[in-house]
């Protein structure tokens, strides 16, 4: 929830009402207006946004943070996609 | 922080499985409920939440048809249910620290000190008036107060600190010291303090009234603090000497012909008291005969700690019977306890006489034998007095006309 409100200080979510990801380096990702997980293993995960599905994929992914708004993922990244609805 | 207050409500971890577990974490935080640690491990979710939550978070699971199982329970509520048979150990340790605490603000040991020719007991008494004792409270509004206070009672001081350190309270008492006599303006006269006959007058300052051979009797002048000068004037002074003298001084001494003593007798008892705030704990139950006289000596063990005495104490009480004896004193007896009498009279009262002789005659009656000692003596009789002036007098001699 820090981190969420570190960032929100920064790009306002509700001002833009658009997904925010970010990373930091290869360990740490937050995906900011996330509508929840929607496939979550060790080495994938997938996050739901208004805008689409964002999937990290890697090893020893683990959800540091999870709310209604934010998801805050660590562990070793290797590749970042993003999937539009189908 | 976050962390100590989890461990303080207690958090268990969840393995979630069932198909699709990624759902029932939306579920879960859609319903408001915080987790953390989420991890997954061959298609089981972990997750890691408060232990309030789980009785809801069961009921979403079975709604939603996933299994969920407690891997982890952790926190003080886990603890106190594992550990409720020993729930007298947290709960005294408590009670301990309250105790201790409430303890602490009063006085465990009072150390009084630096006095010497005052008797223990009366700084003791003092002291006690003034609210410094074991069992006081620790707190005291103005230590100067009570320094004064100190001071006042005992009067023969010159100084009182009292210093306090948590419990203990250190109370040094500096004695006044006795100042040489200052020289003396007034002037004296040498007079007789007894009746006698004078031997000699040994004159060091003033003039002598008396000579050898004279009678004097009691307030009679024997040396003058008047000394008439060369050239006919009469000049004050203090008169100095000694004036030796034959007195005549009588004792009388009554021996009772029954004597009753008071005696110890074989049996003693002997009891064990703890004395824990100044108040008396007996820790032996052993009863005095009723009706019967008797001493007792207390000796107080006091516990020490690494050099801090303890407001804990031991009293060994020691208490002996006394019987009264009656005695018959016969005349050989009678005779044994004159001489001690007449030694200590002497002793004490014509330590500064020179005796020359003593002429003793008896006598008795029923209930006692009388011994009467009239005793020649060779002292000094002289003894100072104050020459009195009125305010017309002047220090050359002179009186004024009036």
């Amino acid at each position: 929830m820090n981190s969420e409100k570190k960032l929100r200080d920064i790009v306002p979510y509700e001002l833009t009402k658009t997904p925010v990801s970010q990373i930091v380096g290869n360990r740490e990702l937050t995906v900011e207006g996330s509508k929840g997980i929607e496939e979550y293993t060790e080495i994938s995960i997938k996050v739901k946004t208004s805008d689409g599905l964002v999937c990290a994929y890697g090893t020893g992914l683990n959800i540091k943070l999870l709310s209604t708004s934010a998801v805050i993922v660590e562990g070793l990244i290797n590749r970042i996609e993003f999937e539009e609805w189908r | 922080m976050i962390k100590i207050i989890r461990y303080i409500r207690g958090y268990i971890e969840l393995s979630i499985s069932g198909s699709r577990p990624e759902t029932f974490l939306n579920v879960m935080t859609a319903n408001g409920i915080a987790v953390w640690g989420v991890r997954s491990h061959e298609g089981v979710i972990y997750c890691k939440t408060l232990v309030v939550n789980y009785r809801y978070i069961y009921k979403l699971s079975r709604k939603k048809s996933i299994k969920i199982r407690i891997v982890e329970k952790t926190g003080i509520p886990f603890f106190a249910n594992k550990n409720k048979k020993h729930i007298g150990i947290p709960i005294g340790a408590i009670c301990f620290a309250l105790i201790f605490g409430f303890l602490s603000r009063y006085l465990w040991y009072v150390d009084i000190y630096g006095y010497e020719n005052m008797s223990k007991s009366r700084a003791d008494t003092v002291m006690k008036e003034i609210g410094v004792y074991e069992g006081a409270k620790g707190k005291f509004d103005s230590l100067r107060n009570l320094q004064t206070k100190a001071l006042i009672a005992l009067g023969d001081v010159s100084w009182i600190t009292i210093n306090t350190d948590a419990s203990t309270a250190e109370v040094k008492i500096t004695e006044t010291t006795v100042k040489t006599a200052e020289p003396d303006d007034k002037h004296y006269n040498i007079i007789a303090k007894c009746d006698g006959q004078i031997i000699r007058a040994d004159v060091q300052k003033g003039m002598s009234y008396v000579q050898g051979g004279d009678a004097v009797v009691k307030g009679n002048l024997l040396i003058g603090g008047f000394v008439q000068t060369d050239l006919g004037s009469t000049m004050l002074d203090t008169a100095q000497g000694v004036v030796m003298a034959k007195t005549l001084h009588t004792e009388h001494i009554a021996i009772p012909k029954t004597e009753t003593y008071r005696k110890y007798e074989d049996s003693t008892v002997t009891r064990r008291n703890a004395k824990v705030f100044g108040i008396y704990f007996p820790l032996e139950m052993r009863c005095i005969k009723a009706g019967r006289e008797t001493i007792g000596f207390k000796r107080e063990y006091a516990l020490d700690f690494k050099g801090k005495t303890a407001p804990v104490c031991t009293v060994n009480e020691h208490i002996y019977y006394l019987d009264n004896e009656e005695t018959k004193i016969n005349e050989q007896s009678a005779e044994k306890l004159f001489k001690a009498e007449r030694l200590l009279c002497e002793l004490f009262s014509y330590s500064d006489k020179k005796i020359i002789d003593r002429n003793i005659t008896k006598s008795a009656d029923d209930n006692y034998f009388y011994y009467d000692i009239e005793y020649s003596c060779e002292e000094d009789i002289g003894e100072k007095a104050e020459i009195l002036l009125d305010e017309d007098f002047y220090y050359d001699g002179t009186f004024l006309e009036e």
